[in-house]
Parts: C-alpha cells; structure tokens; sequence
C-alpha cells in the first residue's frame, strides 16, 4: 500500500477520525474564499471599476475567513491529534496482547531485541510520524480539489490541462517508493548491525578493555561506521530520481497551464485578470500537490517500522478450542512427543512418552540443553508440540482455552519476572480479583509476609519495571505467593538455583516445600539433591528420556548418565579453590 | 578537556562548525534555491504587466511562462543539490560523533558504564541519529524559509513601501501567537521524554515477561500500569494540542493569510490612484505569501529544540574528562609485583555515602584470598577497585607496592585479568573472541588454552572448529561453556593477578564441575581474589575477608574466622544447614 497509516492495526473504528477529517476540509474549503474574493477584487481592478466599498467588503470577508479558519483549524488539530495518538496508543497495545498470543518460539533472544526495539524506539518514531502527516495531508488533499474547482470557474480548459498533469505526477510516488525500499533495505540491514555492533561496544566494555588491547574491536566498529555512511548516503539519493520527476512535471503542468492561459489572452479568449487569476490560483494549487506529495513522502520514515509491525501482528497465535475441554483430574499423559525448535536451534524433543498421576512429583534432570525445560514448556503450552500430544485430566493442552489452561498450570520460572504495580498487584498476577486476605494468605505461606510489611508501603509499595527494590531471593518468593495465590492443581517449576543470594535459600526451601505439597509437580532440576524424594526422575539426553526412576534406582545404574550427572556434581559441591 | 560538558547549543554549533565547506555549500545552494523561488512570483507580476499593455505581445507571454518552467527546475535541482549537501554534512557528522563516542567510552571509568547500557545506547544511537537528521532535512528548509521571506521584503520595499509595511503587518500577531503557543515548551518536552521513556520502560518488561504472562493468561492490556503508560502519551498529546490548539492555528494563518491586510490597503491605494495594477497584482502574489516561508523556519527551530536534550546527553559523555592517566610505570617495560593491598580503603557511589568502609588488608602475591559476607556487603565493590572501575573515596589500592591510580593503564590491564559472573563476547567467531586478548594468535596458542578449560571436545564438534559463529552474545554456546571461554581468554592474557567476580556461581550446575575444572587452571601460580556465595568453595583460600555492610568483619584462615567472626559463623550455620535440603520433605 502506497499510504498506510497502519490505524487499522488498533482493532477498532474510530468515528472521530472522520470528524478530523471533515474539520480538516471544512477548513480547507474556507482557506479558498480568499481566492475567491481575490478573484471579484482582480477581475474589477482589471475593469477599472474598483472603489472602497470593495475594499471594506474584502476586509470583512476576509476577517470573517480568517476567524473561520483559525477555528476550524485548531478543532481540526484537537481532533486529529488527539485521535490519532489514541488510535496508534491502542494499535501498540493490540500487537503488544497479539504477542501474549504467540508460540514462545517467535521470542527468540536475537528476536526478542528486534521486538522490543520495534515495540519502543521504532514505534515512537512511526507514531510521530504517522500522527503528524496524517492531520497535514488531509488538508493538503482537500485545498487542491476546492482551488480546481476556482479555476474551473475561471476558464475550463486551463482548470483541465493543469489537472491533467497531476496523476501523472502521482505516478512517481509508488516509483520512488519502489527504488526507496531496494535501497532501504540493505541499509535498514546494515543498521541493525550498527546498533548492534554499538551495543555490544557499549555492554561488552567491561571485557573488552581487559582484553583487546590491540583495539581491534573499536576498528571494526569504524570501519562500520564509516561503511555505513556510504550506504546512508546511497540510500539517500535512491529515489531521487523519481522525486525529481515528481516536483518537474508538476512545473511543467504549471508551465503549460500558464503558456495556455497566456496564449488564450493574446487570441482574446481570456481576460487579463483572469490570466492573473489562474497563476495565482495555479500556483497555490500546485504547491499544495507538491506539499501533499512530501507529506506522504515523510511516510517513508516510517514504512519500514509499520511493514515490520505488521508482520508482527500477522504471526499466527497458538490456535484456541473451539470448545473448551474439562481435564478430569491433574494427572499429565505424553504421548510420543516430538518437538523441533524453528531453524533446527536447540535440541528439540523426540517421542516422549509419559505419565504423571495426579498429584505426582516428576523430576526432568539432564544436562544443559537436553531438552528438559522444553518439555515443562510444552505442558504451560507456551509452545505447541510438533507431533503426539500432550493431555491434562484426559484432555490435550490444545482442547484447552487459554484461561482453562492458565487456571490448571501454574508456572514459577527460574527467571522471575516482576511488572510494574504493587507488590499485591504482582502476587495477584494469575487472579487478578483476588481479595486482600488471600494475597496475605499466600505471601505468609511463600515466606514474603515479613519482608512485605518490612517496605515503606507494605502490600502497597510499587515496583519498577526491574523488579527494585526487592532482592533475586525475595523475588523468587513473590513468585512462589504468585503460584500458591493462583492455586492450580498442576505446578510446573524450573527449578531456580542461581541468583540466590545464600542467606535466603532457607526461606526459598520453605516456601517451595508448601509449595509443592498436595499438587501434581513437574520439576525441571539443576541440583539433583533437591529431587531426590521425587516420585519419578526422568533423565533426558538429547531430547529424549533415556532413564526413568527413583533417586535410589538410577544411583544403583554405574554408568548411566543419572550416576553421572550426580557424581560430578558431588564432586562440585566439594571442591576447594586452592592454588594449584 | 576540563570543566563543564557543553550545553546541546554549544555541541550542535560546534558539529556545524567542524564541517565548513559543506555548512557554507549548503547554504549557498539553499540561498540560490531561494532567488529561484522567488522568480515565478516576479514573472507572475510581469505577465500581469505585460497583458494591461495595450497590445500584449503573445510570444512575450509565452516566454514569460517558459522562463517560469526554467526557475522552477532550477529551484528544484539547487534545491535537491543543498539536501544532498546537508545529507552527506549530516551522515558525515554522526559518524565523527558516534566514532567519538565510541572512543569516549574508553575514558570512562568502568564503574561509570556499568548498568547504564540503556541509557548509553539511547545517546549512541538515538540522540546522535536525531542530530543526524537535524541537520540533513532541516537546515536547506532553515535557509531558505528565512532568505526567501527577506528578499522578497527588499524587492517589495523598493516597488512600494506602504504595501510592504502591509504585507508585514501580521507577522507581529503571527509572533505573539508563536510565543503563546510555544510557552513552557521544554516544560511540554521533558513531560513528553519522561511519558515516553515511562511507556518503553513498561513495554519492554512487558516483553521480558512474556513468558510468565503467557502461563498466568494476561495480555498487555490487562496490566494496568502498561495500558496507562502507553494510553498516557495519548492523553498528553490531547492536553498539548488542547492547550496550544488556538495560538498555533492563528500563528500558522497570521503567517499565510497577507491577504486579509494586502487586498483592502491595496486597493484603497489603487483607487486613490498611488498603485498602479502590475504593482497591485505583485503584492497580490508575492506580498501575500511573504511571510509563509517562516513557517519553515520555526518547524526548523522546533525540531532544533526538540534535540537539544539529545544533543546535552552527547556533550555529557563526550566532555567528562578521563580517568586520571597515571604517570608512566614505574619501571618502563617490566611488571610491578603481584601482590594486593587495601589500605584504608572507603568507597561511595557518587553523592551516595559510603559502601565501603576503611578496609585494609593484604594478599600476599601467588596467594589464593576470598571476599565473603551477605549481599550488599561490598564484595564485587572491592573487587572492581581493584581493576579501577572505581577510584576510592579515600585510602588506596596498591599492586605490588604501586598505588593503582599511579599507573599507566595499560600496565594495570596488563597485570590484572577479571571474569565475571557474565562474560561478555562479540558477534563473531570463537577464535575472534580469543585472539583479541593474546599477542600470540596462533591456532596452537589458542586450542592449548581451549584444551585447558576443557572444550577442546567442543571445538572439535563444531563444524568450523575455532571460526564457527558463537552468535550475538556468545547465545550458542551454554552458561558453563561461556564461562569456560571467558577463563580461557584469561589464560591467553596470563596476567599474574586474577579477579573472580562470583565466577562459581552460575545457571547450570551440570556443568559447573568443568568450570571448577578449568579455574583450576587458570589459578595455578597466580594472586587470585575471588567474590564466593559458597564458602565451603573458599574455606581453603589463603586469606578470608569478610566483609558485612561494607566493614570488615575479619580476615584470615576458615578455623580462625570460624572462631573469631560472629559474621562468617553466622554464614556458615546458615549454608551447611540447607545443604541436603530435598523438595518434598
């Protein structure tokens, strides 16, 4: 689409645009009066026929307009403004909820930073865009068509042949946005390597400055820079072309307009003072065109952002029933599981056959990258298997709604994730009508009570977007009081081992011991002395199960991975830093 | 460079001034570009001359048309020529600016980096980039909305003053109006940047947690601090245009609309008989739009104000003054001793109080020495006083007699290797993020240390071997892996003193026997300060510094802190007794 405005991404229509829009004509229509007076001014001073009554009438119909038109100008702008910083507010919130939708596989970690570059930085620069030339473009469409409708008053045939030359301009637009986006997209390429090569300048200065000390990095950055200077430049001037063609047939249609008017004066057909007329007029008109043609061309600055946000949104979300399913108990089944990350990443899951009866505990162990977390992914559903299936109570995950699901999985992450609101907003994340009492309730049982009241606010005390001010340890019981305040009959927990700070591990023990309790539990494990009471150790190797079975039969397995796994980390535990 | 950074104004003038020729080129082009929109309007009054002679000369009118079609391409291409101009200037400056921003980092003290990546990369990109296109779209538009307006004064003035006094007569209604409007304008900025940075800020911990938020079923718009973040820009977009709606509709048509003065005064003139029609039509056309063009130039100034923040952030991370050089080693060419001491050292983040508080203790060179205590306690602070991030507030850190801040820095780096709980590695290959940090690049030099950390199996898998990609961030590789290459970076520099930042302690203990494995390594045979969680890992280090709120608690041997520190005793109970701790219990 040559103009996109991308207000359709909010997901609803807004009436007010339309009340912009005709304000924005509205206001166009009255800038022509001054035209038109000018017209009964020039056309009686040609016939020498001019007095101060017609000086007194031009003085109050121009007044008049003029008041007018600063009216309807500032309603127009109110108007337009405020609905389309509405509009786009909205549009960034629908693709924000579209991503809640999605598989997690689309949150790759190099994606994720492209979107959450695309989400903030990008988006700010296309809603500036899009809010400003929105309002300038309607009133540079309106004001040509009422000033031809002047000319064509004044003479038909000049009004038709300065016409005619205006599409042809037009044609130029989609041209110089064709050669535009072959040359934007290599340099849109080589950005995203700057700022990323710049990033990693930035973040990585702590280790670069102990260790390069050729500046080998810093010279490569450079070079970049200094490439990508070129290609800015080459960018620049691609369109060029087609702009330059664009502004030259609008003068040459000026041109012709004026040639034809003066050779309609010279024959006696037209009037002196309505040659007059139809350059001043000509010469509004054209410079209008020309504005509306560089107000869509400011577009560009933001066409790439919207294409990317629009196949942003275009990504299918995880399918939902169409009937919502009711698992008959908390008991999980696989079923030949099989699972393969998009671009043969990771190790992906094959044929993973299982069953946990309710209120089991099954522990996944296996070393980093086996696939293990995956698989507790997979039953949260934050990604669909690729064949088998996965059941809940009897039903597949797939025949659940999202809430249905999100009501009989609770999830606590080894990375916890803290949003802006208050500490109970936080803890009521999964329930979010929870009453006061029962957060209380949650956060006394996750041992958080005390370091809660201990905050200026208590319950009431803000987090920021970081999670501050609370410590990696006392976050981690948030989430606990998350879980336990949501309740669900099935817990998955990616067992958390680093960031804890030692003095709290007693705590965190606690409250994942109540937890735990009474609830069908799939526990990805990094320390395996912390699972050995699990009802069922499954050790996954490659992205698949290669052992199943208590603490006491793996041990008993000399060379299996299991015993292993776990002499290493015996020896782990006891190891000494010493000098060699 | 001493004193205060500059302000935005300062650096903006001072980028333009470092690019004369293009600066003077531009605007020269930008002027002629302006002359030749001036023409049509001039031809305009001629042709109007022309058709009330008597006999109008048809060929002259054509003529008189073409030479309209003439200026207009010429404005055209001298107008395309000043962009280009002002493109090239302005690409050409952000890339003096961002390679000088780069090499400013540099000066920085490590301290002063850390945690402030976002905030960096804001400056390094956005607000050089708004700069950039400052100067590349606006300053032609700046040139010649103000040399277009002032020479069609001069042109008016000399036909007839009284009409070019009328054509004037808004613009001071046009001023007011402007000040109107544009009043509390970096009020309105500063609002905007801190709605828009509150937005992004929610937005992007939103996407942090998309995972959480999938398992707990809530869209964005369900967090309620998220949808009045974003909704906010919108609410202060209608605050601003509601506010200032009235005097910027009546500045922008006090500006456009002459007309409303030109055509009454002009004709009160014309039929008193002191203006004759070809003069009347002149300021009909020119007079009327005489003023349109500022219009141009105040957009200029606008978008110059809104940068100027940008460009204040600039000047701040171009302008603060080094790290204080050092004087020359000591000894030119040979390394100091390996041996730390801390002497009286205290320590506070900016303005804040101390963290650190008259610490004093020595490790002996080739000796192993632990700092232990909770968290918060000034642990990795130490440490980085160590590397230099920081200088401390008072007393001083002394390598081999040498007080740190009397060194070269390139004799510090070299006698000082730290790993982190976080390595950091570049977008490139394994064997590019080793060889930066030896003089010896062979491939031998390179798979020994490969081979000593341990992944030599690693290597041998990969299907490049040492030049396979590692990806952004070293993402390919896992936790332990990482850190194993962060140690074998370490051995490759072989500095005689090692700082371990909380390098046991990691996302997969699976492979944490193998980092063990390779600190093992990488110890041998030098001074070594490791920041330890677990001090059942240290409990065999030669020296124990526990530090608890940024004091010392103690120093010495496990068995002695055991008995003499109520702090460490205390850590201690607390570790052993959740050691065996099993879910289910």
């Amino acid at each position: 689409m040559i103009v996109d405005f991308g207000f359709d991404l909010a997901g609803r229509r807004e009436p007010r645009l339309w009340r912009g829009l005709a304000l924005g004509v509205a206001a166009a229509l009255v800038e022509t009066i001054p035209y038109v007076e000018l017209a009964r001014v020039l056309i009686a001073v040609f016939a020498g026929r001019a007095d101060v009554a017609l000086a007194v009438e031009a003085a109050l119909v121009l007044t008049v307009a003029t008041m007018l038109l600063v009216v309807l100008k500032a309603r127009a702008n109110i108007e337009n403004f405020a609905t389309t910083y509405g509009v786009v507010a909205d549009a960034r919130l629908a693709v924000a909820d579209h991503l809640s939708r999605l598989p997690m596989g689309v949150f790759t970690q190099a994606r994720r930073a492209i979107i959450a570059e695309l989400l903030t930085g990008r988006f700010s620069l296309y809603q500036d865009v899009v809010t400003h030339v929105w309002g300038l473009s309607v009133v540079n469409a309106a004001l040509p068509v009422f000033l031809w409708g002047v000319l064509l008053v004044l003479d038909v045939r000049v009004a038709l042949m300065a016409a005619a030359f205006v599409p042809i301009a037009f044609i130029a637009i989609p041209w110089s946005l064709r050669l535009l986006s072959r040359a934007s997209a290599t340099v849109a390429d080589q950005r995203d390597d700057l700022v990323a090569a710049l990033v990693d300048q930035i973040e990585g200065s702590r280790d670069l400055r102990q260790y390069d000390r050729g500046n080998h990095r810093r010279l490569l950055v450079e070079a970049q820079l200094q490439r990508f200077e070129q290609a800015q430049m080459r960018a620049e001037l691609a369109p060029a072309p087609a702009l330059l063609a664009f502004a030259f047939v609008l003068q040459l249609g000026f041109a012709v307009a004026a040639i034809a008017a003066a050779v309609g004066v010279s024959g006696g057909d037209i009037a002196p003072a309505v040659l007059v007329l139809l350059l001043v007029v000509a010469l509004r008109f054209y410079r209008s065109i020309m504005d509306l043609g560089l107000n869509l061309a400011e577009l560009r600055f933001a066409r790439e952002t919207l294409a990317r946000i629009r196949r942003l949104a275009a990504e299918t979300p995880l399918p939902e029933p169409v009937v919502d399913g009711t698992p008959t108990d908390a008991a999980i089944a696989f079923k030949t599981v099989s699972f393969a990350y998009e671009g043969g990443d990771g190790a992906g899951l094959h044929e993973i056959d299982g069953y946990i009866p309710a209120g089991a505990m099954v522990a996944l162990v296996g070393p980093s990258g086996s696939g293990k977390s995956t698989l507790a992914h997979l039953v949260a559903r934050l990604w669909d298997v690729g064949s088998g299936s996965i059941t809940i109570g009897g039903v597949d995950v797939r025949a659940l709604s999202a809430e249905t699901l999100a009501r009989t999985v609770a999830m606590v992450l080894q990375d916890v994730v803290l949003f802006e609101g208050t500490v109970a907003d936080n803890i009521r994340l999964g329930r979010p009508d929870a009453p006061d009492d029962a957060v209380e309730q949650a956060a006394r049982a996750a041992r958080a009570h005390d370091f809660i009241m201990a905050l200026p606010q208590g319950y009431a005390t803000p987090l920021d977007a970081e999670g501050g001010p609370l410590s990696g340890g006392e976050r981690q019981r948030i989430a606990i009081a998350r879980a336990l305040l949501k309740d669900a009959p099935i817990l998955v927990l990616d067992e958390a081992t680093a960031n804890i700070d030692t003095e709290n591990e007693a705590e965190i023990q606690a409250a994942l011991s109540t937890l735990t309790a009474d609830r069908t539990v799939l526990v990805v494990a990094h320390r395996l002395w912390t699972i050995t009471r699990a009802d069922a150790i499954w050790v996954i190797d490659q992205g698949r199960i290669v052992q199943r079975g208590s603490h006491q039969d793996l041990l008993a397995v000399p060379d299996g991975l299991y015993r292993r796994l776990w002499d290493a980390q015996m020896q782990a535990r006891t190891w000494r830093i010493t000098s060699g | 460079m001493n004193g205060a950074p500059r302000t935005g104004r300062r650096l903006f003038a001072d980028l333009l001034r470092a690019e004369p020729r293009l600066l003077l080129s531009a605007a020269a082009l930008a002027t002629l570009a302006a002359v030749a929109e001036l023409a049509p309007y001039v031809l305009v009054h001629r042709m109007a001359g022309a058709v009330m002679a008597p006999d109008p000369d048809p060929g002259h009118l054509v003529w008189l048309a073409v030479l309209m079609l003439v200026a207009a391409i010429l404005r055209l291409l001298l107008f395309g020529g000043a962009n280009i101009l002002s493109h090239r200037m302005a690409f050409r400056i952000q890339k003096n600016l961002q390679v000088a921003l780069v090499r400013a980092l540099e000066r920085q003290p490590l301290g002063a980096l850390e945690g402030r990546a976002g905030d960096l990369k804001k400056t390094l990109v956005d607000d050089v980039g708004g700069l950039e296109h400052l100067i590349a779209h606006t300053l032609p538009d700046a040139v010649a909305g103000l040399v277009l307006p002032l020479l069609a004064a001069v042109l008016l003035l000399v036909v007839d003053w009284r009409m070019a006094l009328a054509s004037l007569a808004l613009l001071p209604v046009a001023l007011v109006a402007q000040k109107r409007a544009f009043s509390g304008l970096e009020v309105i900025h500063a609002q905007w940047h801190a709605a828009d940075t509150a937005a992004n800020a929610s937005l992007l911990a939103y996407i942090r947690g998309i995972a959480t938020l999938k398992a707990h079923h809530r869209v964005a718009r369900s967090l309620g601090t998220l949808r009045q973040a974003v909704h906010a820009l919108a609410g202060l977009a209608d605050s601003i245009t509601r506010r200032t709606a009235i005097p910027y509709a009546l500045f922008f048509v006090m500006l456009s609309t002459n007309l409303l003065v030109v055509l009454p005064v002009g004709l009160v003139l014309h039929v008193a008989g002191s203006l004759d029609v070809a003069a009347f039509v002149l300021f009909v056309v020119l007079g009327a739009g005489l003023t349109a063009p500022l219009l141009r130039v105040m957009y200029a100034f606008g978008a110059l104000e809104r940068q100027m923040q940008g460009a204040a952030r600039v000047a701040a991370l171009l302008d603060t003054p080094a790290v204080s050089p050092g004087r020359q080693p000591p000894i030119a060419g040979t390394r100091v001793g390996a041996d730390i001491s801390f002497e009286h050292v205290s320590f506070g983040y900016g303005e804040r109080p101390d963290v650190v508080h008259d610490v004093s203790f020595t490790i002996p060179a080739g000796s192993i020495a632990a700092l232990v205590g909770p968290s918060g306690a000034g642990k990795s602070t130490l440490v980085r006083l160590v590397a230099r991030f920081w200088d401390p507030r008072a007393g001083a850190v002394h390598i081999g007699g040498v007080d740190v801040r009397a060194m070269a820095p390139e004799c510090l780096r070299d006698q000082v290797a730290v790993v982190f709980q976080d390595p950091f590695f570049f977008n490139g290959t394994l064997r590019e993020n080793l060889v930066i940090a030896t003089a010896d690049t062979t491939t031998a030099t390179l798979m020994q240390a490969v081979d000593a950390v341990g992944l030599s199996g690693l290597v041998a898998q990969l299907p490049q071997g040492l030049d396979t990609p590692i990806g952004d961030r070293g993402a390919r590789l896992s936790g332990g892996e990482r850190q194993r290459l962060a140690i074998a970076r370490a051995l490759l520099k072989d500095a005689p003193i090692l700082l371990l930042d909380e390098a046991t302690a990691f996302a997969d203990p699976e492979s944490e026997r193998a980092v063990q494995r390779a600190i093992g390594r990488l110890t041998v045979g030098r001074t070594v300060l490791v920041v330890a969680h677990r001090l059942a890992t240290v409990m065999q280090a030669d020296t124990i510094a526990v530090l608890a709120d940024g004091r010392l608690d103690g120093v010495g041997r496990h068995e002695i802190l055991l008995r003499d520190s109520p702090v460490y005793r205390r850590l201690w109970d607390a570790q052993t007794g959740s050691r065996d701790w099993a879910l289910r219990t």
